[in-house]
């Protein structure tokens, strides 16, 4: 037996856990609280668990890094990561312009070369007949844009915007 | 079947609404064609149609909007008809009147109809010219920014600017401060312009909290014109809706009568024929007014089809097929309550943003008097190209609250994993206590759900959620390929654990 620590993230909040597994019970401590659990797989992707003695039907699947967890009427999504130093996460410029949401940009409204400002409209990403407009977060100047056609998946990059050397000058 | 023998039909969408119209082929013994794009190669409606026929790639126009190519997919399979669906080409009177050149049943009204009614103007002469109330506006005030505000400054603000040739909330813009008229105008002719082709704008006088009520008729080639009673359709969000319901907690039987005869006397106006609704927004002394004419099968048509006992889609099929409606209005009797939520792939927690992606895992509610209308599969890739509506859970009771209990435990056992959907919201929704009261109007989720977030996960799900990534988890270090965890499993049993691992994609 042993125990297993990591840390749990769910949309901005981070949860260090520790589990002790011994069969299909398990001892789970979250914070200061302890849960006794055990686990009996039923069908792909749906489980029964007694959590303290209580019944819970709980559907799962992942994807990649998403943990995607159904229990008691509401969808919960995590990602997971070992305890102790927080993952490398790839580095991006401030300041780059990324898609809202998966979809296609259909109009790019900005040039690479192009000076803009806080709040200056640079391109159109649209998805499920949803139009979103995407702004400048600072001022420089574009770099590279996304060809108008491209279909990108959420967080995608669709304008590198360079920070102006003379940023604090023209202020 | 009646007049024209219809042995083959051609499904002109997809989605949900595909796999419903093909389930009341299936039903009335009629082959079925489905179409597709290249966006939908595996979809649920192309898996269970008799044949299928693709279109072309993702992109609307060059798909399930591309008439040419549709007409032709039916002349190629030997489909005597086409069933349009809703939305992408089936209130576009150009495609009914190619099915008509091509010898193909349209299964609708016919195309100088959905022409006269598309045109909203032209449809509140017409429902005004049969006494039917409309809300006071200008019609076609002209493209010019001077004749729109003086149409605007006549009518007194606010109002409320539409598009003629409009539909599904695009290029409505709400105007309560004459300085912002201009921009409004700008921003709603283009809208318009992008989504219909046409930037012609109509105003309105706005009408403050209203509620959407509309009625569903049905009609034939013989002079036959009933109406099936009223849905209420008040809980909309961005002018989209969300949940409806049949009957309207606003209606009583007068009320009921006096709103289905004024949709039958627009409907006869206009000469219409097959399943039609007729919108009406209704303020709070209970005046009714004409909003338009939907010339197709709605999208929350199955409320209607649990409380009125009748198969809209099968109705249409007949009606098409020349059939005379066996039905008359003292046959309608609606019988209990039923509601439905749409469900979408979109985000709660980021302002309802789409949601495209995999479905990773699917579960549909399954209690007595719950039905889903469902157009995903597990597996399937939700396309970023089309409407984000997945599917539809409709609940039927004897009661109202019964209706309202059953549907907040359909959506409770509903679960879709993969795309974020506004399950959760709509819970919500039918939960909160103005809902049960039917204290509704166009304004209910501003109002009552305006901040809401979905409930940050309790100790418990932390603690399920930790055991499951522990049973699933890699080594640290170890490729995600290179097998199993390391937790290791006792030879004298069969760990579930080691189950578990093997489901991982």
């Amino acid at each position: 037996m042993r125990i297993l620590h990591g840390v749990l993230a769910c949309g901005n909040q981070s949860v260090p856990y520790a589990v002790e597994r011994e069969g299909i019970a398990a001892t789970a401590r979250v914070g200061d609280c302890e849960v006794i659990l055990s686990v009996h797989p039923v069908t792909p992707g749906i489980l029964a668990v007694t959590c303290n003695g209580q019944n819970l039907q709980v559907h799962w699947a992942t994807d990649g890094p998403r943990t995607l967890l159904h229990i008691k009427g509401q969808t919960y999504e995590f990602e997971f990561g070992r305890a102790g130093p927080g993952r490398a996460r790839a580095q991006v410029a401030e300041g780059d312009l990324r898609a809202p949401m998966p979809g296609v940009v259909t109009r790019m409204l900005v040039r690479p070369g192009q000076t803009v400002n806080t709040g200056d409209p640079l391109c159109v990403v649209e998805a499920m007949k949803m139009e979103h407009l995407v702004r400048a977060v600072r001022p420089g100047r574009v770099v590279r844009v996304t060809e108008p056609g491209t279909q990108v998946e959420s967080g995608a990059i669709v304008v590198e915007v360079e920070k102006a050397a003379d940023d604090a000058d023209r202020r | 079947m009646g007049a024209v023998d219809v042995t083959k039909i051609l499904v002109a969408n997809r989605g949900e609404i595909a796999v419903r119209i093909i389930r009341a082929c299936r039903e009335l013994g009629i082959a079925t064609v489905a179409v597709y794009s290249e966006a939908d190669a595996l979809a649920p409606h192309v898996l269970l149609a008799d044949e299928a026929v693709p279109l072309g790639p993702p992109e609307p126009a060059q798909s399930y909007l591309h008439i040419g190519r549709m007409v032709e997919a039916a002349r190629r399979t030997g489909a005597q008809a086409v069933h349009p669906g809703y939305g992408f080409l089936s209130e576009n009177p150009d495609f009914a009147a190619a099915c008509g050149e091509a010898s193909l049943t349209f299964i609708g009204p016919p195309a100088a109809v959905i022409r006269a009614l598309g045109d909203k103007s032209r449809a509140r002469r017409l429902a005004a010219g049969v006494g039917v109330p409309i809300v006071p506006g200008a019609d076609d005030p002209g493209t010019g920014e001077g004749a729109l505000r003086e149409a605007v400054l006549r009518l007194g603000l606010p109002v409320l600017l539409k598009a003629a040739a409009g539909g599904g909330g695009k290029g409505m813009r709400t105007v309560r401060d004459a300085a912002d008229l201009e921009i409004q105008a700008q921003a709603a002719r283009r809208e318009a312009t992008a989504a219909f082709g046409d930037g012609t704008l109509l105003v309105e006088k706005l009408i403050e909290r209203p509620r959407h009520i509309e009625v569903q008729i049905l009609a034939d080639t013989h002079g036959n014109v009933v109406h099936l009673g009223e849905r209420e359709c008040s809980v909309q969000r961005r002018y989209q809706k969300v949940v409806e319901e049949s009957p309207s907690p606003l209606a009583d039987d007068a009320f009921r009568a006096a709103l289905g005869e004024a949709a039958v006397r627009v409907a006869q106006a206009a000469g219409y024929v097959n399943a039609g609704t007729v919108e009406f927004l209704v303020d709070d002394r209970r005046n009714f007014y004409f909003l338009e004419v939907n010339t197709r099968l709605q999208v929350e048509h199955p409320v209607t089809e649990m409380v009125a006992g009748v198969d809209l889609v099968q109705a249409q099929i007949r009606v098409a097929a020349g059939e005379v409606l066996g039905l008359r209005q003292d046959d309608v009797a609606l019988r209990g309550w039923a509601i439905e939520c749409r469900v979408y792939a979109e985000d709660p927690e980021a302002g309802f943003a789409p949601s495209p992606g995999r479905v990773l895992h699917l579960y549909e509610p399954q209690l007595p008097g719950v039905r889903v209308d469902s157009g995903i599969r597990a597996g399937q890739d939700i396309p970023v190209h089309y409407d984000p509506i997945l599917s539809k859970v409709i609940a039927w009771a004897p009661t109202r609250s019964a209706a309202i209990r059953r549907m907040s435990q359909a959506l409770r056992e509903y679960v879709i994993l993969g795309p974020r959907t506004n399950l959760l919201h709509l819970r919500a929704i039918v939960d909160h206590p103005s809902f049960a009261a039917g204290d509704l109007s166009t304004q209910f989720l501003p109002d009552h759900l305006g901040e809401w977030r979905s409930p940050a996960p309790p100790l418990e799900v932390l603690a399920v959620a930790a055991v499951l990534a522990e049973s699933t988890r890699q080594a640290p270090g170890s490729s995600r390929r290179r097998g199993p965890c390391p937790i290791v499993a006792s030879p004298a049993f069969a760990d579930p654990w080691d189950r578990l691992r093997g489901w991982r994609p």
